[in-house]
């Protein structure tokens, strides 16, 4: 198993767990990705940091949800329809509130471009890089500058 | 750590640190017990598998070095060598030059170079010299009690013959010739071995939150089966209840060790500490036997080992100061271990000088933590707790035991870490006195649970001290407000209370609460509806260091035992709380920090209501504490920088229109509220180069009120910026001018923080004083008696009446009221409470108007509540005036009315 994860890290291409926020067609290593799971009860945390929704009971885990819309400085949507995405981190598990989930995409390692101009600051500020697709651009996203940006006072 | 790879290394080093622990242990009551052979069998033993096993291993270095230890004692078994300090000490070194070898072997698999040569010598020096020594000195008087030893010696080699192996076996070349022999010594010395296992801390850990889950998914069980009646499932959650309780006793019983074993440690650092020191003390250790998780006895290692420093260091007089004393020459220091109320708590106490308060006070003086009046009001207690701030150290002068400084914060913030709290008690001339009260596990706790808005929210309940439920008109009548901030009277004493659907916004939050918790479709539970005709209020009253104060919630719903998750380090900056859990219906709860809410609070609480609370030391010390807190007015004068003033000592921000101010003689004043106000040329008094407004074209000018020493003033500054918090602490070092308090940055700009007490004397205002404004001297020496039962409205007005020059006398309820006026000299003025134990203010006054000479005299009514039915029964009672509680100068200026 853990061979198996390393060579997929070694490839030269890399899988994405790809999803939309807003008009934003996202993406995070598939890696690091634990599961996907539909809206769930939060228990909000007063006084936090907007973008951080609240916590989730997962299976008698509690795990921090971050509204990425929020911390894209877009208006946080409330409605049933949106979905967690449960990543792992080194304090535990997060929970990423995204709009919808699409699908898990291989690409070439080869189509890594840097962030461009066109992007808002504050999207820039935790992305990682993007990928020119046909017609779209995929934009990966850096988990640890996500959470560490929740982390600041 | 490659020396753990290798098994075998691995045991072997487990049994030899565990070794080495039990012989330093051995040593230091050897020292004391200098004849006892058992003990001197069991070193020597030990130190002798030691060297088996490193024989064994191939650790050629470490079996040589300690084979001459091993030589030096057997000659100490033989009685040829006496059992010296001396000899001690070179055996505690030669077990350090052990310890460092096996951290060698554990961090390269190899045993590494250790320098022994200075111990090799000191060990042969002994053999030498004490050998002939030994054989001058008469042997007769221990001859029959070396005998009985003997035998004592013998016997117990039969009993465990096969771990002890015969001294004429431990023949040093048979060890190196078949190390292979000794190795099924070495494996086979425990004799407890069939009984117990070692177990990885790990493997514990995993299977305490393993059960800390199930603990959940009972509680979770348990619920369910409230909600449905069926026998058969009831029966089986009871059972499934009992089971898990019992399995999490066990499971936390498992990680629990004695703590015996780790304050034998000090006996070691306390004897090192007295040959460097040469003082003389003697460790007292009790309770022993008390348990504590593991996890939590590694952390105290650190704090408990600086205690015992700075009690032999500093606590502990010199044996010169000691012989001018009556305490016995040898000093006693003692560590008492026990259980109380669900912790465990550690008593580290000393015989010594004990703590100078005096000398905490003049250094907290100097460090502009206190202020001389303050230091004076201060409980002791409060005054030890200074200790604790960062980078207070009191020590004269430092040693390489202690006194740099750094220390009881670092004490305090370990023992917080893990849930505990420190307390110091100390009598000058008797000794210290430290506390450290240690919770027994952290996973699992019990806890109360509330609702407010609908939210849940838990508290643990070593915080909790009582719940108070107060209903219809006791809502009103036990909750005061002072100055913006709630208190209750909770059995004669004020303390602050506050709502925690307020400090954390909740009713802000609920709508989105309420769609965030009904994500999933799952259901809600159902929030029960009060009645609301009847008017209530749930008071938890908390416990933070000593600090007592209570929260506000809806309803107090259940005691649970919860396990605590912590929160991830995106929500750690929020003190406010302790982790988080799931509860019985699978919802999350936060659980509320008592310690850290209440700091979070007190900065937020008005400094004014703290100083109406002046009573209450610990919320004085918070303020000071956070003094980082509090808030500048932000002004600019002509020249266009940027001063701040402190927002405590502001009474108004005005405007004035100019052709108002009048001038009287080179002073400006206007009319303002029915008096004069004396106005303060801002530029002028700093000297600063620039027109003031007072002198521009505007035709308004900005002021602000300020008031000092009761007088009330007006500085005319140009215009009026701002109110910010503080974000640090004003830098006084900048200061130039007296009337510049010091420096601070708020927003990356520099802010002057000017002095208003200095400005106002600056101006020549002393006059004030001498006029027939001043109520000084109007009052002086004037008799004046106060009626209160409550104990911080009895420090405010007895304060503020003395400050005026009133001769004050109090009197702790009605009855008392009138024993002083039938007793006492004439007085010239009476405030009075009205709601009093024993004879509330309306008898009070009824009584007093009965007297003679007290017809005519103003009676004030100090009181909360001013409705027009308790002001016309007090006025058909006698009461002149009414006034809100507590308002020292409209007191005063009704008085004067009066009279």
């Amino acid at each position: 198993m853990s061979n198996a994860i390393e060579e997929l890290k070694n490839r030269d291409s890399i899988q994405f767990c790809s999803f939309i926020i807003g008009d934003g067609f996202f993406a995070v290593p598939v890696l690091d990705v634990q599961e996907i799971i539909k809206p769930q009860p939060v228990t909000p945390v007063p006084l936090a940091d907007e973008c951080i929704r609240g916590l989730i009971n997962l299976r008698g885990q509690i795990v921090t949800a971050i509204s990425l819309r929020t911390l894209f400085g877009l208006e946080d949507n409330l409605d049933d329809e949106h979905m967690n995405l449960i990543v792992r981190a080194e304090d535990g598990l997060y929970s990423l509130v995204v709009d919808e989930i699409c699908d898990v995409i291989t690409i070439d390692k080869k189509y890594y471009s840097s962030p461009p101009e066109t992007l808002s600051a504050k999207e820039k500020e935790y992305i990682d890089g993007v990928y020119k697709m046909d017609g779209k651009l995929l934009i990966s996203l850096d988990l640890a500058k996500i959470l560490d940006s929740t982390n600041e006072d | 750590m490659k020396g753990r790879e290798n098994e075998l290394m691995a045991e072997y080093l487990d049994e030899s640190f565990e070794n080495l622990a039990s012989v330093a242990e051995e040593l230091t009551q050897l020292e004391n017990d200098g004849s006892n052979l058992e003990l001197i069998n069991s070193i020597y033993r030990k130190v002798h598998t030691l060297k088996g096993s490193a024989a064994f291993l191939g650790f050629k270095k470490q079996q040589e070095f300690t084979h001459i230890l091993e030589n030096t004692l057997d000659l100490v078994r033989e009685q040829k060598i006496k059992v010296s300090p001396e000899l001690i000490d070179t055996v505690l070194k030669c077990m350090d030059a052990e310890e460092a070898y096996l951290k060698n072997v554990e961090r390269d698999a190899e045993e590494g170079e250790v320098d022994t040569s200075e111990l090799i010598k000191e060990l042969l020096a002994l053999e030498n010299s004490e050998q002939s020594e030994a054989k001058v000195e008469p042997e007769a008087e221990i001859k029959e009690e070396a005998v009985e030893q003997e035998i004592k010696t013998v016997e117990e080699a039969r009993t465990v013959e096969v771990a002890v192996p015969a001294p004429e076996e431990v023949k040093p070349e048979v060890v190196k010739k078949a190390p292979a022999e000794e190795k099924p010594i070495s494996s086979g010395g425990s004799a407890t071995a069939d009984t117990t296992i070692r177990v990885k801390v790990e493997l514990l850990d995993s299977i305490m939150n393993v059960v800390g889950e199930l603990v959940l998914t009972r509680n979770q069980i348990l619920q369910f089966t409230g909600e449905h009646e069926l026998p058969e499932l009831n029966r089986l959650s009871q059972q499934l209840n009992s089971i898990t309780t019992e399995l999490q006793t066990d499971v936390m019983t498992t990680r629990m060790q004695p703590i015996g074993s780790t304050l034998h440690k000090y006996e070691r650092i306390l004897r090192d500490l007295c040959r460097k020191t040469g003082k003389s003390i003697k460790l007292e250790l009790i309770g022993q036997d008390t348990e504590l998780d593991k996890n939590l006895l590694e952390s105290i290692k650190d704090p408990l080992t600086h205690i015992v420093r700075n009690a032999v260091d500093h606590g502990i007089e010199t044996k010169e100061e000691r012989d001018n004393t009556d305490k016995p020459a040898v000093a006693k220091l003692v560590i008492k271990a026990y259980h109380e109320g669900g912790q465990v708590v550690i008593e580290i106490k000393d015989d010594g000088r004990g703590i100078n308060r005096d000398v905490i006070t003049k250094k907290a003086i100097e460090r502009n933590i206190l202020t001389e009046d303050q230091a004076k009001r201060l409980s002791d207690k409060n005054v030890f707790n200074l200790l604790f701030l960062p980078s207070f150290s009191t020590a004269a002068k430092v040693t390489d035991i202690s006194g740099r400084g750094v220390g009881m914060d670092v004490v305090k913030t370990n023992v917080e870490k893990i849930g505990g709290t420190v307390e110091i008690d100390s009598e000058l001339g008797k000794g210290t006195t430290i506390s450290l009260k240690i919770p027994l596990t952290l996973a699992i706790i019990p806890a109360l649970i509330v609702e407010s808005e609908g939210e849940p929210f838990t508290f643990p309940q070593v915080n909790l001290v009582e719940l108070v439920r107060l209903e219809g008109e006791e809502v009103d009548n036990k909750i005061e407000h002072i100055q913006g901030a709630d208190f209750f009277l909770l059995r004669g004493e004020l303390i602050p209370i506050f709502k925690l659907n307020n400090t954390l916004t909740l009713t802000k939050l609920k709508d989105r609460a309420n769609t965030l918790r009904s994500f999933g479709n799952k259901k809600r539970r159902k929030v029960k509806k009060r009645e609301n005709n009847v008017k209530e209020a749930n008071i938890v009253i908390l416990n933070a260091e000593g600090s007592i104060y209570g929260i506000v919630v809806d309803s107090i719903l259940d005691t649970q035992e919860i396990v605590v998750k912590p929160l991830s380090k995106n929500l750690k900056r929020l003190d406010q709380y302790a982790g988080a859990t799931v509860m019985g219906d699978g919802e999350v709860a936060l659980i509320i920090d008592s310690l850290g809410f209440y700091r979070k609070l007190a900065g937020t609480l008005s400094d004014r209501a703290l100083d109406i609370n002046a009573g209450h030391d610990s919320m004085e010390m918070d303020k000071r504490v956070n003094m980082a807190n509090s808030e500048l007015v932000l002004f600019s004068a002509a020249d266009l920088r940027i001063y701040g003033l402190p927002l405590t000592e502001v009474s108004r921000l005005e405007k004035f229109e100019k052709n108002k101010i009048e001038k009287s003689g080179d002073k400006f004043i206007i009319r303002y509220r029915e008096s004069t106000l004396p106005l303060i040329n801002f530029e002028k008094t700093l000297g600063i180069d620039a027109q003031s407004d007072l002198q521009g074209e505007d035709e308004l000018i900005n002021c602000i009120v300020v008031t000092s020493h009761d007088y009330t003033f007006g500085i005319v500054v140009h215009e009026i910026r701002d109110i910010t918090k503080l974000s640090e602490l004003i830098n006084e070092e900048i200061s130039d001018r007296d009337e510049i308090k010091g420096t601070t940055y708020i927003d990356g700009k520099v802010i002057t923080v000017v002095d208003v007490e200095k400005i106002i004397l600056k101006q020549g205002y002393t006059f004030f004083q001498s006029t027939e404004h001043s109520n000084k001297k109007f009052f002086k020496d004037r008799r004046i008696l106060v009626v209160e039962d409550s104990k911080i409205y009895q420090n405010a007005e007895c304060d503020f009446f003395r400050k005026n020059g009133l001769d004050v006398t109090l009197a702790k309820d009605g009855a008392e009221g009138v024993e002083a006026l039938t007793n006492l000299p004439q007085f010239d003025f009476i405030v009075t409470d009205i709601e009093m134990p024993n004879m509330d203010g309306y008898g009070f006054t009824r009584a007093a108007r009965k007297l003679e000479n007290y017809i005519k005299t103003p009676i004030v009514a100090i009181t909360t509540r001013v409705e027009k039915k308790s002001v016309d029964k007090g006025l058909a009672a006698g009461i002149d005036e009414y006034v809100e509680k507590f308002d020292g100068n409209k007191v005063l200026e009704v008085i004067r009315g009066l009279i």
